[in-house]
Parts: structure tokens; sequence; C-alpha cells
């Protein structure tokens, strides 16, 4: 059985802020007064992952996702709970900790702006004390799966954001890190670059058992990558559990495709389930999660149905019923 | 390496600093036509003390002014967050991702004026004079990496601080004087709790064998301790670094 790489205890980050009145007359008051507030980007949260895990972090913006990366980095101090990265308290900072994992902001770039990326990755060659052998080894076998040799002596301003995001991430495994942090990794990329990076990470996963923390507003990378998934909402962790049973637990309903040999009433489907479409031969309904076997039987015994398609809601229309639902009743 | 990849740039700084320090050599020596003497140093002494600063100006533009100005940058734009990663001093870091070879010509201009200074009096420094002349330039340096590190290092609490990479380079005025020049609470001020006034005078007089023990000693006590004291201010000050919202 793994063991835990990231064990999380009761964590909590409170932030002060200030709230300024709009206008120059505000700015002006602000100088001397202000009123300040604050605000907890995460509250009270536990957790653990074991090693070689994809772990998905999922929330709405301002959750608390980054912050609790940026914790688990050793970037920001705790408020109050513990941590523990790969036996290391984290924001200790030591080396032999900083040279095991890796952070890769999506909004952020650890890149040097002016010079081709070749620069950084020998600086931080440098930095993490990498033997020449190895570090010539995983640049050829990360440059050739990310596709960049053209790329990396060229300057990174000069480079498109899919090949930037692609040398990032070169940059954040050169040292062979044993746990990714990874923010938003695919933000702003076009839909092929996202499933090169998606399967790289699995890959890169796959080949050296590292255990990855992703956050994304994309679902396509956590269904893909994840099969364990934490959801915070406003700081506090509401699930934590197997994607697959995010569905089971919180899905109410299934969507019925059905398609008709005869023409059919709007008004004969209304009985079965709410009607999400239809157009006399074919019919989308929405129907109650728990019946929708018997509510199929009951279609087939009683309509012209010559095919028929149970599907579970997306899991993207899911997740933001959740989230909905959390603020509607906050 | 990153501003000599904008050649255009480079070659109209290296112009602009040419002719800053030209400007300064040549205020001073207006100020040495109406008076002989400045404090008491005679117009080739003040040349070659000008020459020392041009040399610890250039030094402290070349590694300190960029670096001063993107420590600030990193806080408020919360690009510090990647340098905190890395399995390095982030002081380290902080300090020498930038470098600004521009003012190289600088450099050579001020060891002209050293070199021509001394030969017009007929000075001829022995080694142990040079070897201690240049202990001292690194101590000045020191110094006033520290209290410029110290003030950056504010940001942590004032936020937005662009100016005082303004203020600290504003101090060259009171470097580039001899020290005699300051007399009561800003003698005080300048050359004890705050010795900026002995970082070109000291290294100077050293040359002139002319330097005082106890000035030269309070000038590397004074570069250690506010080293250690920056230091310190700084593994402080991180404790309240929040970063950006993404």
């Amino acid at each position: 059985m793994s063991q835990p790489v990231i064990t999380v205890s009761n964590l909590k980050k409170h932030f002060t802020v200030y709230k300024k009145q709009p206008g120059l007359l505000g700015s002006i008051r602000s100088l001397w007064h202000r009123e300040y507030e604050t605000v907890a980007a995460v509250d009270d949260i536990s957790f653990t992952i074991n090693q070689g895990e994809i772990v998905g972090f999922i929330g709405q913006n301002g959750a608390g996702k980054t912050t609790t990366l940026k914790m688990l980095s050793g970037l920001l101090y705790p408020t109050s709970g513990s941590v523990s990265v790969l036996g290391y308290n984290p924001w200790n900072r030591k080396s032999a900790f900083q040279k095991q994992f890796s952070l890769v902001l999506g909004q952020k770039n650890q890149l040097w702006w002016d010079l081709p990326a070749i620069e950084t990755f020998l600086l931080n060659q440098a930095i993490y004390d990498i033997p020449e052998a190895q570090f010539r080894k995983t640049l050829n076998k990360l440059v050739n799966l990310l596709d960049v040799k053209d790329s990396i002596q060229i300057q990174v301003r000069k480079l498109s954001l899919g090949q930037r995001m692609k040398c990032e991430l070169i940059a954040a495994l050169l040292h062979n890190p044993k746990v990714l942090f990874l923010d938003e990794p695919t933000i702003g990329l076009d839909v092929v670059m996202q499933k090169t990076l998606r399967d790289f990470i699995s890959e890169y996963n796959r080949e050296f058992g590292a255990t990855v923390i992703l956050t994304s507003h994309y679902m396509d990378d956590v269904k893909e990558l994840c099969k364990r998934v934490i959801m915070i909402d406003h700081g506090k962790k509401i699930y934590d559990g197997l994607l697959s049973n995010i569905i089971s637990k919180y899905a109410r309903n299934k969507t019925l495709s059905l398609v008709f040999s005869e023409s059919v009433t709007k008004k004969s489907l209304t009985e079965f389930g709410t009607v999400k479409n239809w157009n006399g031969s074919s019919a989308t309904l929405l129907v109650s999660r728990k019946e929708a076997t018997k509510i199929a039987a009951r279609l087939l015994e009683s309509l012209p149905v010559q095919d028929l398609n149970i599907e579970e809601a997306p899991l993207e229309a899911i997740i933001r019923e959740v989230f909905g639902n959390k603020a509607k009743s906050a | 390496m990153r501003m000599m990849e904008y050649r255009g740039d480079f070659l109209f700084w290296a112009l602009v600093s040419i002719l800053w320090t030209g400007f300064n050599f040549f205020f001073f020596s207006l100020i040495l036509r109406v008076s002989d003497t400045v404090a008491g140093w005679t117009a080739d002494e003040m040349y070659l003390l000008l020459g020392t600063f041009t040399l610890l100006d250039a030094f402290t533009w070349t590694f300190f002014y960029q670096n001063m100005q993107r420590y600030t940058r990193h806080v408020f734009t919360g690009s510090l967050t990647m340098l905190l990663t890395k399995p390095i001093s982030t002081i380290f870091l902080l300090t020498t991702s930038s470098n600004s070879f521009n003012n190289i010509f600088r450099f050579l201009i001020g060891c002209a004026a050293i070199v021509i200074s001394l030969h017009r009096m007929e000075i001829t420094p022995s080694i142990s004079s040079v070897v201690l002349y240049f202990f001292a330039l690194m101590a000045a340096a020191l110094f006033i990496y520290a209290i410029w590190f110290m003030a950056s290092t504010l940001s942590f609490w004032i936020e937005k601080l662009d100016n005082i990479n303004e203020i600290i380079p504003g101090l060259r005025r009171v470097m580039q004087v001899p020290r005699g020049v300051f007399a009561g609470a800003a003698s005080v001020l300048f050359t004890v709790l705050l010795p900026i006034s002995l970082v070109a005078s000291v290294p100077s007089e050293i040359l002139l064998q002319k330097a005082e023990t106890k000035w030269v000693v309070w000038l590397f006590v004074s570069s250690f301790l506010s080293l250690l004291l920056a230091r310190k201010f700084f593994y402080f000050a991180i404790k309240r670094y929040s970063s950006v919202g993404n």
C-alpha cells in the first residue's frame, strides 16, 4: 500500500484585506482610514494523498485551491494547521525538500522573458544541482516528448503560449520532482495543446510515479487525469473521493435520448419527465436518477421507441449544480 | 546577459552613463575653480575620490539597481512566488538575477581618474594599501547593498514601493563628497549611524595614506552588521508574503 506523501491537518489561511470606497474622495479617505476585513481563504481542510496519485482540486474562482497549493509549496505561512509533504514542513523551505517538488502556475512563469528557454534550463540545472549526464538525458527526453526542439533557443517572449507552457513544464520537471503541484497548467491553451499536456502529465506520472495535485477549470483535464478529486468551496472541503462517485452522490437526474419510429406528441412525454428537446421523431427527457430504469421500461412499453439512450448528466453540469446550490444556500 | 539581448538599449545606456559621469566630474571641476579645496581635499584628491565613487557607483549600478527594482516588483506582482520554490537562497536569487553591464565604461573612467590623480600627486601606494583599498571598496559595496536591500524589503508592508529605488541612488550625493564636509548632526548621521559618507572617503584615504583606523574599522563593522540585519529583516518580512490572487 502506498505511503502518504502529503498530509494536511486542519489547515487554515486567513488574509486581511481592506475595502476602499470608490472615487477620488474614497481614495483620499483611505489615506487616513481603512476598513479591514479578514477573509478565510482556506478554512480548516484536511486530507492525505498517497504516492503516485493524481488528485484533482476542483473549486470556483477564489475557493482556496491555489492558496492551498502555495501552502503545500511553502510559499505561504498558514494561519493554523499543519502540513507534511514528503516528510517535510514546507514553510521551513529546506533545500532537500525543494529539490523534490515542483510548482507550475499556469498564470505565472519561471522562464526568463528576455532569453531563450535553454538559458533557464541551464540555470535550473545549476540551482537543482543536476549532474550533466542526467540533465542532458532528461532534457532530451522532455524536449522530444513535447516537441519543442526548435523553440528552446528562441527568446521566450517570441514563443506562442503553447510553446511557452511546454517549456515551463520542462523547466519544472528537469530535476525529476516526486511531487508536482500544477495550478491550471492548460489555461489559455487550444484543445490540441491541452490534450498534449494531459498526455504528457499522465505519461510522467506513469513513468516516474510522481504524485500530482492538479487544479483546473477544464473538466477534461480532471476527467482524463484524476481518479480522485477534492472539491473546495469558500475555503472548505466539501468532497474528497473518487471522481466517479461525484456522479452518484450529486447527480439527481439522468438524460434519456429517444428516437421514435412514429411521430409522438410532446404532451405524451411530459408524464415521464421534463422534456428538454422534442421534434416529433426524437426527444430528450430529464428524469430522476433513481427512477431512470423504470421510466425507460415504461417508455418502451407505451411509446413507439426505436432507439433509447440513457446518459449521466455531464460532470460539468453536476459540479456547476453543486456549487450553484452551495451559493444559494450561503 | 539579458540586457545585451537588446543591443540598441545597451549602447544607448552605455552612452548615457558615460555622459552622466562626465557631467559629474565637470560639476566638481566648477566647484574646484572657485575653491582650491573641498573640506581640506585638494583638486587631485577630489578627483581620486570621484574616481573611487565612480568605481563604486558603476559596481552598484551594474549589480544592484535592476535587482532592487525587480525585488520590489516581485513582491508587488507576486512573481516572488517562483523564486521562493527554488532550492537556493532567495536572497541570492533576488540579488544576482540581473546585471547591467552598460556601466562598464564608467568603471574604466573611474579607474583612469584614480590612476591619473595618483600620478599627478606622485603617490605610489604600497601593495598593502592597494589590497586594503579593494577590501574597503568591497565593504563599501556590501554596505550599500545591505541598506538598499533593507529598504526594498519594506515592500512586504508598503506593497508598492517603486520610489525606494530613487531614494537610495539619491544618497549618492552624500557618497561622493569627503566625510569631512558634514558637521554636527549631519556628521553623526552620515558617519556613525548611517555611514554612507565613508563608502568612497575611506578607501580614497587609504590610497592617499591618510586613513584613520577608527573609520576603516567602522566601515568594515557597519558593513558586516548591516548585512546581518538585512538578512534577518528579510526572513522576518517573508512571513508576511501573501502573493497575489490568480
